[in-house]
């Protein structure tokens, strides 16, 4: 969030502005409430002491968040890291097909994952990865590839190719060009992408629902599933439910308190406007 | 440069090229572009999920597909869901992002309160709002008739038209992406702008609608292009909060198809139905593609 003022108003127009404003967060508070509210319900606070030191259908929160976590964590390595690479390779080196394989990617843009369940399952299955974390973190990296390469390309598009020519010229190659200016010029961006794989991944359901069945590894958005279906009627569940709920939210909640200067700043560093 | 030099350093290049692409070729090819090959090849074919008899059925698949008006229901209610996100993200996203931007007071705030929804996983917002909207206790019901209203007919999620409704709720509440992207480029404005407007005797409407609106151009580009990546990915708040239902009212492609794949069985069905999908999200890329390259060479 910026601290720019593009307009600035005074007297009654900004008391209105800012009642208005109120109000509008007020309606955005009303699910956050209510969860809240619900949460403490019958049993008040034991209900997150029920949470945290109980297996719920198997598996403890914290483990699942872990899960979430540790998915998150493979995935947005690969696609920063595989995303760079290409996204420089599409930018800056002249080679035969280049066009080619970059307009190929892109035509992957907007796979619906939910399309390809069966042949990925197939897949994974044939890999042995089935009920592993790389059986969700793999896919989620080649769903999101297409993007990455292309926001990529874009940021290093917008890097001088000076630089390139300067580097050959005192004998570097491409890959010390890439590593040694170009990635790190580009940090922006990469950050960028990698929030943003990371909230997909943390986001994620379809895949963790589908290819984790072991409880051991299960992740958070199953673990709200599972709850969702055995919607039990006895209090100690219904409260137990609402405040693993408000649980959830947290880990987002942190990663917003310390990124939330790069979000914005990778996304004016120029990636995305292409 | 002599035309023998240039040779050597194509060739080179193809070498570097090779090394920095093998990674994407490698995970891209195995998991996207062999998945889209075994979709289209077993549309025409009968499987289920021990993938151990593969039986030939032509185009028998196809047309059970395209005589199921639930199929057609499906690809029309992504389509206006998409709209509706697109729609709430350029009108009340753009309208916030100005709203943030002036001198109020507590706006960090206030961003991050309209913005959180749209990072916490979707299967936590749809799950918060399924249990607002539940019928018998559901906080909705209970607010609504503590305030002394009837509230025996609010079938939030089981009648048609209101779980149709409590889904673009759903959608609507999560436009903190858009918001993100216009309160970024505004900031990159020259605020110059704003005040010669100001000078001028623009009112606020006017200042928003006719000189802001326009100016932020890359930020309507980059929502939609995102919106129409993202609304495949939107599967969990459909199938957590309605399961499509009821009566398949608000399906959407991802529940339809979903359904028939937890099933394990009639594969081959299920591939057809991916197989369209796929041709319809490949033309897409093909329109998000020309309009990058439009918007390059302006």
């Amino acid at each position: 969030m910026s601290d720019t003022k593009i307009l600035s108003f005074s007297g009654w127009k900004k008391n209105v502005l800012q009642g208005v404003m109120i109000i509008i967060a007020l309606c955005w508070l009303i699910p956050v409430f209510s969860a809240v509210y619900r949460s403490f319900r019958f049993m008040g606070i034991q209900n997150y002491v029920y949470v945290l030191s109980t297996r719920i259908n198997g598996i403890y929160f914290v483990q699942a968040i872990l899960n979430s976590f540790i998915i998150a964590a493979v995935a947005v390595f690969l696609t920063v890291s595989v995303s760079s690479l290409a996204g420089f390779c599409f930018s800056k080196i002249d080679f035969k097909l280049n066009k080619l394989f970059y307009l190929l990617t892109l035509c992957l843009l907007a796979i619906p994952g939910v399309t390809i369940l069966i042949p990925l399952f197939f897949t994974i299955k044939s890999l042995n990865l089935m009920n592993t974390h790389l059986a969700v973190a793999l896919p989620e990296v080649a769903l999101t590839l297409p993007f990455g390469v292309l926001l990529m390309r874009n940021a290093f598009d917008a890097i001088d190719n000076a630089y390139l020519e300067a580097a050959t010229i005192d004998g570097a190659n491409y890959y010390q060009a890439f590593f040694r200016i170009y990635l790190p010029m580009n940090i922006g961006t990469t950050i960028n992408l990698a929030i943003l794989q990371f909230i997909w991944s943390f986001q994620d359901f379809l895949l963790p629902n589908y290819f984790i069945s072991k409880k051991e590894i299960m992740t958070t958005t199953q673990l709200i599933s599972s709850f969702n279906r055995a919607m039990t009627v006895t209090p100690k569940d219904l409260g137990a439910f609402s405040a693993s709920l408000v649980l959830l939210a947290i880990p987002v909640l942190v990663v917003y308190l310390i990124f939330s200067r790069y979000i914005k700043s990778g996304l004016t560093s120029g990636g995305l406007k292409g | 440069m002599s035309e023998h030099l240039s040779e050597i350093r194509q060739r080179n290049n193809n070498k570097s090229a090779i090394f920095f692409l093998l990674p994407l070729m490698l995970i891209v090819g195995i998991l996207l572009f062999y998945s889209i090959f075994f979709v289209i090849k077993n549309s025409f074919f009968d499987f289920d999920l021990s993938f151990r008899e593969f039986r030939f059925v032509g185009l028998h698949n196809y047309s059970r597909l395209l005589t199921d008006p639930i199929f057609y229901k499906s690809i029309f209610n992504n389509v206006i869901f998409s709209l509706v996100i697109i729609l709430a993200g350029v009108t009340l996203g753009f309208l916030f992002a100005v709203l943030l931007s002036t001198n109020i007071k507590g706006n960090r705030l206030l961003f991050a309160i309209l913005f959180l929804p749209s990072i916490v996983p979707r299967a936590l917002i749809a799950t918060v709002f399924k249990e607002m909207l539940e019928y018998h206790s559901g906080t909705v019901n209970t607010v609504l008739s503590y305030l002394g209203m009837n509230v025996q007919d609010l079938t939030w999620l089981t009648d048609p038209g209101m779980a149709y409704f409590s889904v673009i709720t759903v959608l609507v509440y999560m436009l903190g992406i858009p918001l993100l992207y216009y309160n970024a480029e505004l900031t990159t404005i020259d605020s110059g702008i704003y005040e010669s407007a100001q000078l001028d005797g623009a009112n606020f409407i006017t200042l928003i609608t006719k000189i802001i609106f326009p100016l932020v151009k890359a930020s309507h580009k980059t929502i939609v292009i995102s919106t129409l990546l993202a609304m495949f990915r939107m599967f969990e708040v459909v199938f957590l909060l309605t399961s499509g239902g009821p009566g398949f009212t608000t399906e959407i492609t991802g529940t339809y198809i979903y359904r028939f794949t937890r099933r394990g069985m009639d594969l081959g069905y299920v591939s057809a139905a991916a197989t369209i999908i796929l041709v319809i999200a490949l033309c897409l890329s093909v329109v998000q593609i020309k309009l990058l390259y439009k918007s390059k060479k302006n």
